[in-house]
């Protein structure tokens, strides 16, 4: 049974190396990528949404702090993707406990609502303070990520299928933290406060806490996204905020399975490879995304993962 | 002065708008005990339908008031029994999302068939302003002003002494001893989500001639209809009313004297004090009421 699990794993994980060998344009690969980047800010936001079953509904505001974060850095001081890959989850992160702290302590629909306006008091920001951040021209010109050592390697990102490794490489870190943070206590915890935050708290179980924990950590995944967004489309714009991503972000999270370790993952590919295939317009694909929310959630409120943890169940666990 | 008093007056006429979208958001919360994020979306279809039927029909933009109401109503009460009634006693996020969805669908099917460029719903009124104690006022704007405040008032005689609105008060209350007491509160929810739709699309006709109609206006008025509905406590329609007029006033006189470039964000902010100082809202306690 364990080895049949085993082989299972082995297969998916060379699928998943072997994929852009299999779509072999350069368009497709682009499709993959942008989906993984979406896969990345969805990962971030199940922790928030899918394991304490908070609303972030300003959740994109991470995104759009590291995507800018880097930006700047980039164009004005000239600091790399490496340097932007880890200032820009700690600033997002420093926001994510700024922003949580008075936050947290609301529940429900007001936390929801007051991160929205947080989030939106900042694309304001981004769209008025021209001097910096160009207002909604958006900042150009972002370096891509490279790979120097003299003498040794010089190495560009410049193809999408060298993005398509680097994001396969970065999902697979955030799976890694999420996995070990649910597992842990810290997950226990979370599942308490999801199912029930009047009783986990009256178990000892310091629910306050626990959420800035998860809204922390979903806070510097999302800005950490960000960076990467920035650094793959080498611009970044006040849209970043707006309600596009988030919608996206929360209709992967629902469709792929709230509180599932894959879920994202599975929801990810799903929302951004599909609507590519069926070449819709950009509104068009929009209503869809409507459709197949409102339908997922009645139908499927498990989500995908749902569906598969029941094949799996059938097929792993004997009959 | 004469730039006080006409942000003031301009504060009141948007404000106005607002308590028209955030009374009945919070009619809606008060029954269902959720926040509906089609509100924006209601507001936006009033404004086409009243668009749609003065340009395609020959209807007079006063008959298009009632009329988009009508059509929106039903809009509404098709999203209560796709979105609402289907997932009836879930958690309150699942409605957040469920409403979302549709609200995604249909903003965006708006954009796939009038396109993203603002049109301009006609108003019989002639664009002359007149001048009262200096202050500078459309004859649209008064229009505006005097049709909200009587709705505001229809709706509150409606709740308070109908056989519908009282039923909609015990509904609010207890929901379970209501249905024992023989109230249908399947038609109640159906009124109320009707009733809340059409307020909005009242909203979007009223407010259509004077900033224009687009696709996503809804967008913008749905999360300021959030803030007026926690200023006001959630299920409370004076305050909604009230807390509407105070958030218009605001954000007019902080365009006027600090910086209009952040017009919208003076009532976000209010909104964030009045979370982190008085989550019940400045007017006492929620409740339909």
């Amino acid at each position: 049974m364990n080895q049949k699990r085993w082989l299972f794993q082995v297969i998916v994980v060379g699928f998943i190396l072997i994929l852009p060998f299999i779509f072999q344009s350069a368009y497709s690969h682009h499709i993959l990528v942008s989906s993984g980047i979406f896969i990345l800010l969805s990962l971030g936001l199940n922790l928030i949404m899918g394991y304490t079953g908070q609303m972030p509904f300003g959740y994109p505001l991470f995104f759009g702090l590291g995507a800018y974060t880097t930006a700047l850095g980039s164009t004005l001081l000239g600091t790399t993707f490496w340097h932007g890959l880890v200032a820009a989850p700690i600033v997002a992160g420093i926001f994510g406990f700024l922003i949580g702290y008075p936050c947290l302590r609301l529940r429900g629909p007001y936390f929801a609502i007051v991160t929205l306006a947080f989030a939106e008091i900042f694309g304001l920001i981004l769209k008025n303070w021209v001097s910096l951040t160009r207002g909604s021209m958006g900042i150009p010109g972002i370096s891509s990520p490279k790979i120097v050592i003299p003498g040794l390697i010089d190495f560009t990102f410049n193809r999408e299928i060298k993005w398509y490794y680097l994001v396969v490489a970065i999902c697979a870190l955030y799976l890694l933290v999420n996995r070990s943070l649910i597992r842990s206590y810290v997950g226990e915890a979370w599942l308490a406060i999801r199912e029930n935050e009047d009783l986990a708290e009256a178990v000892a179980v310091n629910t306050f806490k626990w959420k800035m924990v998860a809204f922390i950590v979903g806070a510097m995944m999302g800005g950490m996204a960000g960076c990467v967004y920035a650094h793959y489309y080498n611009i970044v714009s006040p849209d970043l905020v707006g309600l596009y991503y988030v919608t996206i972000a929360f209709n992967i999270v629902i469709i792929g399975g709230r509180g599932s370790l894959l879920g994202p993952v599975l929801g990810g590919i799903l929302f951004t490879a599909v609507p590519e295939y069926l070449r819709a317009s950009k509104d068009l694909r929009q209503v869809i995304f409507g459709v197949i929310m409102l339908l997922g959630i009645i139908f499927m409120p498990q989500g995908i993962m749902g569906v598969v943890n029941d094949i799996r169940d059938r097929w792993f666990r004997g009959r | 002065m004469e730039l006080f008093l006409q942000q003031l007056v301009n504060g009141l006429i948007i404000g106005i708008i607002y308590s028209l979208v955030a009374i009945g958001l919070t009619v809606i919360y008060g029954i269902f005990g959720i926040l509906n994020m089609t509100q924006g979306t209601f507001f936006m279809i009033g404004a086409f339908a009243a668009f749609f039927l003065t340009k395609n029909f020959g209807i007079s933009y006063f008959l298009s008031i009632p009329l988009a109401m009508v059509i929106t109503g039903a809009v509404g009460i098709l999203v209560e029994r796709s979105s609402v009634r289907t997932l009836r006693g879930q958690d309150h996020i699942v409605f957040l999302l469920s409403t979302s969805g549709v609200m995604v669908a249909l903003e965006n099917l708006a954009l796939v068939v009038w396109g993203a460029t603002p049109r301009q719903l006609s108003s019989p009124f002639v664009p002359e302003p007149v001048v009262i104690l200096g202050v500078f006022l459309t004859r649209q704007k008064i229009f505006l002003f005097l049709c909200a405040a009587v709705m505001v008032f229809l709706v509150k005689w409606f709740i308070k002494t109908s056989r519908i609105g009282r039923a909609m008060r015990a509904v609010a209350t207890d929901q379970n001893a209501a249905a024992l007491m023989g109230i249908d509160v399947d038609r109640v929810f159906m009124v109320t989500f009707g009733l809340g739709a059409a307020l909005s699309a009242a909203a979007g006709v009223l407010l259509g001639p004077i900033f224009g109609i687009e696709p996503l206006m809804g967008q913008l008025t749905l999360i300021k209809a959030f803030v007026v509905v926690i200023m006001g406590g959630m299920g409370n329609i004076t305050g909604a009313f009230y807390c509407g007029l105070i958030l218009g006033v605001a954000e007019n006189l902080g365009a006027g004297y600090i910086n209009v470039d952040y017009k919208d964000a003076f009532g976000l902010i209010i909104l964030v004090l009045v979370l982190l100082f008085r989550p019940q809202g400045l007017l006492g306690r929620g409740g339909l009421r």
